[in-house]
């Protein structure tokens, strides 16, 4: 890595740091408050972390729907987009909802069914309650991922 | 709502202050706002049920 920065001309504290910062960026993405938990920031890591699962979790709980981008209706890509904020748990609650839509006896079977098995209920009441919990808990990962890139740069403490 | 309103005020007074005493201000703030102005809303949506 130093080497390739000298090659460049470019300041190999700057290369490191930027692969830092991206890493952290993206463990932050894929786990929120993984990257407060790098950089030793456990009390608030955890409660990110914990706030935003529980957000996600129970908005899919209420019967939201998994967001995928359609073209005929273009605004569905900024759904998809929030809902994607709060990484892994997104990929999980799909994989979840596709498997348990063909396995019946899966343990997680009642609860994909809460939601639909990703398609959303969207008789329920709560309907769109859950969207806006699901969207909200990745718009938020989100913040929690600038603010851990602000605090490796050193702008907060 | 109510717990939706904890969960973000706490996550939004992390994010935004700095100092412990700020954040806890902040935070009663912030959860405070949104219960509030959703009942104000819902209030005002009262008059104009769906059905």
């Amino acid at each position: 890595m130093a080497e390739t920065a000298q090659k460049t001309g470019a300041h190999p504290g700057v290369a490191a740091n930027l692969w830092y910062l991206s890493v952290l960026c993206l463990l932050g993405w894929m786990i929120p408050g993984a990257a407060h938990m790098l950089l030793k920031r456990t009390k608030r890591s955890l409660t990110f972390f914990f706030c935003i699962i529980t957000l996600f979790f129970w908005g899919l709980n209420l019967g939201a729907r998994m967001w995928h981008y359609e073209p005929q209706q273009p605004l569905t890509f900024f759904a998809m987009v929030a809902q994607t904020g709060v990484g892994v748990s997104c990929f999980a609650a799909r994989v979840i909802a596709s498997y348990a839509q063909s396995h019946p006896a899966f343990s997680l079977y009642n609860f994909a069914s809460r939601f639909g098995f990703g398609e959303g209920s969207i008789r329920t009441i709560t309907f769109e309650y859950g969207n806006t919990f699901t969207w909200v808990a990745g718009l938020l990962n989100f913040l929690v991922i600038l603010d851990a890139y602000d605090i490796a740069l050193r702008r907060k403490e | 709502m109510v717990s939706f309103a904890l969960l973000t005020s706490i996550v939004v007074s992390l994010v935004t202050k700095r100092t412990p005493k700020e954040q806890w201000f902040y935070f009663w703030k912030f959860f405070a706002s949104l219960v509030l102005i959703a009942l104000v809303i819902a209030w005002i949506m009262y008059p104009f049920p769906a059905r």
